[in-house]
């Protein structure tokens, strides 16, 4: 109880009426990817008929709010499941985070978002917070927050994205050759490759879907230029750096201590 | 277990509730031109909360795990100064008018106060502090604080203290996946 050891406790002769909570946010629903072997995480926004103009969220017009962060719009969606699919998919190849749906059952339109329009404000000043949004009566839209950090299956530990920035020569499809992973593991623990890289392009990427109890991972890479991150609270800390010295003496700390 | 004045004194100061869902989410949307100014329901606001102590008031030392504040405005049972005095009291039977003295009241509160934890600082946030003796202004009463796990401030003397886990089944279940003391390099 480390948090209430410096709260004070109220005199009895003054109004006392304070409450403190421990508290931990909901998870939320999952939706299993067959194709990306992952899990999307996601939670309705708002309850219905809370919406936005879709001039608001597609168009720029001169004197209309500029909504950042629509990734992509689809047509002829059949169903919410089929626009997780389909914004996943995108959010995946374009190496770009998915943080917010808006599936639309009346026209089936679909739209993906890389900013999270939860917590969005609109404009720098905070002034006018939620700004974006309306009463629509009969609105058949419905919102999600969703997690593309965790991009990881129910039984996976975490996720590492591994951006790859060398060039084409480099990399090719034989991106394990010079992937070697070193993991300090637990029993029965094995990283396990969720997806595979994609073999053009300038940002490849590999998804390493790392199971077990995990006490050191290192991701030994060849190519100095290699840089790691992950926004998963999960995967805590944030790698932004290869340091295989670092990596050494933590494994020994972490034989010393078995 | 040995009974001690110190532990009847913690049973007297710590009162902690079951962990339970704070119900739909209340979270408040302001929305173009200020038109819909209203709680809404929102299942991403949603959080899982257990009471810990009431009367006990953080006095800043902790401010360096105080992730942010918020007014709660709640009327308690006095007109809005903002109020048009033409119109009716409807004012009465407004959320806002909820009274957290009762147990159905305070458990609106703290899903309101929740709610905004969650949509301000998302999973970052794991205490929250209710206080209804602040007054902002008439009819402007109580104040929401955030607080997160871990010291925020790395110089702070209480860097190197974690508190206890959140109350929450997911966690338990997790924490048989990841240890404790993840490290890459």
């Amino acid at each position: 109880m480390e948090f209430l050891h410096e709260f004070h406790r109220i005199p009895a002769n003054q109004p006392n009426n304070t409450h403190v909570y421990a508290m931990k946010k909901s998870g939320g629903q999952g939706f299993w990817i067959p194709r990306l072997q992952s899990t999307l995480y996601y939670q309705r926004l708002w309850q219905s008929e809370v919406d936005a103009e879709p001039g608001a969220m597609d168009n720029p017009n001169p004197g209309a709010p500029a909504l950042a962060g629509v990734s992509h719009v689809f047509d002829e969606i059949a169903n919410l499941n089929a626009c997780f699919e389909r914004c996943a998919d995108e959010a995946v190849a374009a190496v770009r985070p998915l943080r917010t749906v808006r599936y639309d059952a009346g026209d089936r339109t679909c739209r993906c978002f890389d900013v999270s329009l939860f917590s969005w404000t609109f404009d720098s000043l905070n002034a006018t917070e939620n700004g974006l949004w309306q009463i629509m009566r009969g609105s058949t839209a419905q919102w999600y927050e969703t997690k593309f950090c965790e991009f990881v299956r129910p039984d996976t530990v975490c996720t590492l994205v591994l951006h790859t920035l060398h060039s084409a020569h480099s990399v090719r499809t034989k991106s394990y050759t010079f992937l070697q992973i070193h993991v300090s593991f637990a029993a029965r623990a094995h990283p396990r490759v969720v997806q595979e890289p994609p073999t053009s392009g300038a940002n490849r990427r590999l998804v390493l879907g790392l199971a077990g109890r995990r006490r050191c991972a290192s991701l030994i890479n060849t190519q100095p230029r290699t840089t790691l991150f992950s926004t998963s609270r999960r995967c805590r800390p944030q790698v932004t750096s290869f340091n295989p010295e670092a990596c050494s003496a933590a494994t020994r700390r972490d034989r010393a201590r078995r | 277990m040995v009974g001690s004045a110190v532990l009847y004194a913690a049973h007297a100061t710590i009162r902690r509730g079951y962990a339970y869902d704070v119900g739909q989410g209340n979270a408040w949307i302001v929305g173009v031109g200020g038109l819909v100014s209203r709680f809404v329901e929102s299942e991403a606001s949603k959080a899982r909360v257990a009471h810990l102590v009431s009367g006990y008031r953080d006095t800043g030392v902790r401010s360096s795990m105080l992730l942010g504040s918020t007014p709660l405005v709640y009327f308690d049972n006095t007109s809005p100064s903002w109020w048009p005095a033409s119109l009716d009291v409807s004012w009465r039977v407004y959320p806002n008018n909820t009274s957290p003295e009762t147990s159905i009241g305070l458990a609106f509160w703290a899903d309101v106060c929740s709610s905004w934890c969650v949509r301000r600082f998302d999973d970052e946030s794991e205490f929250m502090e209710l206080d209804f003796t602040v007054l902002y202004d008439v009819a402007n009463r109580g104040r929401c604080s955030c607080y997160a796990y871990q010291d925020t401030d790395p110089h702070s003397t209480h860097a190197d203290k974690n508190s206890h886990a959140a109350p929450d089944d997911i966690r338990v279940h997790f924490a048989t996946l990841v240890p404790a003391t993840l490290e890459f390099c």
